[in-house]
């Protein structure tokens, strides 16, 4: 259809918010029309699959904050058959890739320089990144740090690999591991801080 | 506190689109003007952070498939020792794994997008950005697709290979002509 044939109506808004539309418009070589019509279309994407825009955007975190942490997203069938190929053939090896990944995970937050909250973000990071296992507590208390997960549906392979990321990288923090309990699909840790400058 | 009152403007929007719109404010219990502020609010945030509304949207599709297919965030690291060492396992068994995925993921891709096709590119751009380029072209009946990426290695390039193979092959689309090269893949399929 072409452009003329569209039928157009209008409606009020904020003049600020226009003015912004306007510049925005204009910075990525569009009319107002096209940015504001292209808006229509994500809120209507968005109601169709049942989130608000305002969701909408506040998932764009996930997929920025993954592409920065060199995270690729794939299907997870795929990623735990290859895990159980490859710890079964060397499991050493396999440990200390997830180990070193989740030391080069953490470090990111650790030499971050906002220290106040670098541990808050690796939490809320982690989190988001681990959005395919039901349940991910992590809870601090005093100098205590106890972290629950569980997935049905993590083989034996992921799960033992998977810890090993995760205790590297609360390692990285300053934390000792005091106890862990580790099965199919569980990974029950315990640690304590033993560095109050990466943790705090 | 008084809230200040703003100036008011007029805006041109598409009709049917507006019409629509409107029926989201409705049924979520929202003025149609106090939802339009909110939206502008919104997508100001969204393009300052550098996106454009168009693109943002596909991203926003593909990752709620993603959410439904079973996704999940690997270390890039950690996958290509795991490509690496699976691969030793058995060439053919892994890459039967991957065309298999595939196939999967493109039963429900040709079931949820008008345009299975397109999804696809935004599916490969959103989730493999160790992807430099992804393209899908369509001429007439051949659907062409190229990826382009600088760290992958010649088996991880197969197996990526074989996973859009198989979502082609969900689409019901059959593999014609393949040109692999390490980080480069060039595919035609027909319908």
């Amino acid at each position: 259809m072409a452009k003329s044939d569209i039928r157009r109506k209008t409606f009020v808004a904020r003049e600020d918010l226009l003015d912004c539309m306007v510049k925005i418009a204009k910075d990525q070589g569009c009319s107002l029309f096209e940015l504001v019509n292209d808006l229509f279309r994500l809120v209507i994407v968005a109601d169709d699959l049942g989130f608000s825009l305002k969701r909408v955007v506040d998932e764009r975190k996930i997929l920025e904050s993954a592409k920065g942490s060199g995270f690729v997203l794939g299907l997870e069938r795929l990623w735990y058959e290859m895990a159980d190929i490859a710890y079964a053939k060397d499991k050493t090896k396999a440990l200390k890739i997830w180990s070193d990944s989740g030391i080069w995970f953490a470090a990111q937050y650790v030499t971050s320089g906002v220290c106040s909250s670098s541990f808050d973000h690796f939490k809320t990071d982690l989190l988001l990144f681990t959005w395919n296992a039901p349940e991910f507590d992590f809870k601090l208390l005093g100098d205590k740090l106890s972290v629950k997960i569980t997935s049905p549906r993590f083989t034996e392979a992921y799960t033992f690999l998977f810890t090993s990321f995760l205790m590297s990288a609360i390692e990285h923090f300053g934390y000792q591991i005091d106890s862990k309990d580790v099965y199919k699909g569980i990974i029950r840790l315990n640690a304590t801080t033993i560095s109050k400058e990466r943790n705090t | 506190m008084v809230q200040q009152r703003k100036d008011k403007k007029l805006v041109y929007v598409n009709y049917a689109l507006l019409e629509k719109v409107a029926q989201v404010s409705k049924s979520r219990g929202e003025t149609i003007t106090k939802f339009l502020e909110d939206a502008l609010i919104q997508a100001i945030k969204v393009t300052t952070s550098g996106y454009d509304l168009k693109q943002f949207g596909q991203f926003f599709e593909v990752l709620y498939a993603q959410r439904i297919l079973g996704g999940a965030f690997v270390p890039l690291d950690v996958l290509n020792f795991l490509t690496d060492t699976a691969i030793k396992d058995g060439k053919d068994g892994l890459a039967n794994v991957w065309f298999e995925s595939g196939k999967w993921h493109g039963k429900y891709l040709k079931e949820r997008f008008k345009d299975p096709v397109k999804s696809l590119e935004t599916f490969l751009e959103a989730s493999r950005w160790d992807l430099s380029e992804v393209e899908v072209k369509q001429v007439g009946a051949i659907t062409r697709i190229r990826c382009i990426s600088t760290v992958l290695s010649e088996d991880a390039t197969n197996l990526l290979a074989k996973f859009i193979e198989g979502i082609m092959h969900g689409f019901d689309y059959k593999l014609q002509k393949s040109d692999l090269l390490k980080g480069l893949i060039v595919m035609e399929f027909v319908s």
